[in-house]
């Protein structure tokens, strides 16, 4: 950084803390509407309406990427399944790859994720969750109320 | 000059390719103690340049860039010997909230000071110079104070770092927001270029989405040329980074070769 640049940023602190501020407040309005798919004054309703989405699906096509197997069990129910999930899941800090964790988990979490995928997620991370060891001595005591257990979630 | 943007996918393609002279990796896609990996690393000793290109350093942020993320970018630079590190004039994340894709900040004078000031210490943080790249929205803010040219050749020449110009994501905003090309061009600062990025994308109603899922639409390609007029010889880089179907190879050479053909037609009659 120019020792000029330096200066005048000195001199300018007050006044860019309050533009901080203030920026900070107006971009957090706008993901909120954009995360929560609700109008913001000011702005094209249906501009925004695209914005979030779009946003949503390119969320969804990092599950699909990094859970091929997922994407191909659950067809076109990973749209929707993927959409309930985010009406109440914004996406994470720690971006994307942690967003389709936490989808995973969600599934898990409403016995949702196929038998043939519950093992490898169980065995890579899911075995951090107290509730998926219960999950896992249900599966193998009482595989048929596992079954009725999963129709009455969906 | 030629290059595109490094996938997995696109690993073996651009191995073959012998006039790749540049690749952009994704800072997000490798970890910082990341040696680069044997398919890159084939490329670097073949002479490819690989520059760092990051999306999440939020440099139309309200805070300051994150330490993290700039000893990130540093560390991928030197390990890949880049000599460029390139990001975007854009917001990612606010008051907790990330959105997951870049999106455009109120162009204001306040939000200018606060943008510069940003770029300037990343710029002092980063081991390289640091390239700024317009971004591609299907909506805009209330009551800017400037058009998108203005503020963005504003940045580049109060911060002194190069630009990096993606006719893709001008192409879609001229589409999406109706402005004219020729007038956001002419206000551009050419001697600060540093590459030009071209990408596809598609059209859904009215709007255009610059997905870099699809190919590169001829209104892109005219739009490439007319900046080749300007620049001369341009380095150009074509992003794909999703949809890889099977003969995507045939698609991205047949891309690739109308990009060359059309910066160096335009390299030779800026000589002659």
């Amino acid at each position: 950084m120019s020792a000029e640049w330096r200066a005048k940023s000195k001199e300018m602190e007050p006044q860019l803390a309050n533009w901080r501020a203030k920026l900070a407040a107006q971009q957090t309005a706008l993901l909120e509407a954009l995360t929560q798919q609700t109008p913001l004054a000011g702005f094209d309703t249906e501009r925004l309406q695209v914005t979030a989405l779009s946003l949503r699906q390119k969320r969804l096509r990092t599950v699909e990427h990094a859970h091929p197997c997922l994407a191909s069990s659950l067809g076109l129910t990973l749209t929707e399944l993927f959409n309930e999930y985010a009406e109440v899941h914004t996406l994470p800090a720690a971006g994307e790859v942690t967003d389709s964790l936490q989808f995973m988990d969600y599934l898990a979490k409403c016995d949702l994720l196929p038998n043939h995928l519950w093992r490898g997620y169980f065995l890579s991370f899911g075995w951090k969750h107290q509730r998926n060891w219960w999950h896992l001595m249900r599966r193998i005591t009482q595989p048929a109320k596992h079954q009725e257990a999963t129709e009455s979630c969906r | 000059m030629l290059g595109i943007g490094w996938r997995p996918e696109l690993a073996w393609m651009i191995h073959k390719r012998k006039d790749i002279d540049f690749i952009e990796i994704l800072a997000e896609d490798f970890s910082s103690t990341h040696k680069p990996i044997e398919p890159i690393k084939q490329l670097i000793n073949r002479g490819v340049e690989v520059i760092v290109h990051g999306t999440t350093l939020n440099l139309g942020g309200s805070e300051i860039p994150n330490r993290e993320s700039l000893a990130h970018l540093n560390n991928l630079a030197r390990e890949h010997k880049s000599a460029l590190v390139s990001e975007h004039l854009a917001f990612v994340k606010a008051g907790g909230l990330n959105s997951g894709h870049l999106l455009p900040i109120q162009r204001t004078q306040e939000n200018l000071e606060i943008v510069v000031e940003n770029i300037l210490i990343a710029q002092d943080a980063l081991c390289v110079p640091l390239a700024i790249e317009n971004i591609a929205t299907l909506f805009e803010w209330p009551d800017n104070e400037m058009d998108e040219a203005t503020f963005l050749a504003e940045v580049v020449f109060r911060t002194g770092v190069s630009l990096l110009l993606d006719v893709a994501n001008l192409f879609a905003n001229a589409t999406n927001h109706k402005f004219d090309v020729e007038q956001y061009l002419k206000k551009l600062p050419y001697e600060k270029l540093a590459y030009i990025h071209v990408a596809g994308g598609i059209f859904k109603g009215p709007l255009y989405h610059d997905t870099h899922c699809h190919s590169i639409k001829n209104p892109v390609l005219n739009l490439l040329r007319q900046v080749c007029v300007r620049t001369g010889s341009p380095r150009v880089l074509l992003e794909r980074d999703g949809i890889f179907p099977a003969n995507l190879d045939q698609e991205l050479n047949h891309e690739l070769d109308v990009i060359k053909q059309i910066a160096e037609q335009k390299r030779l009659s800026h000589v002659s």
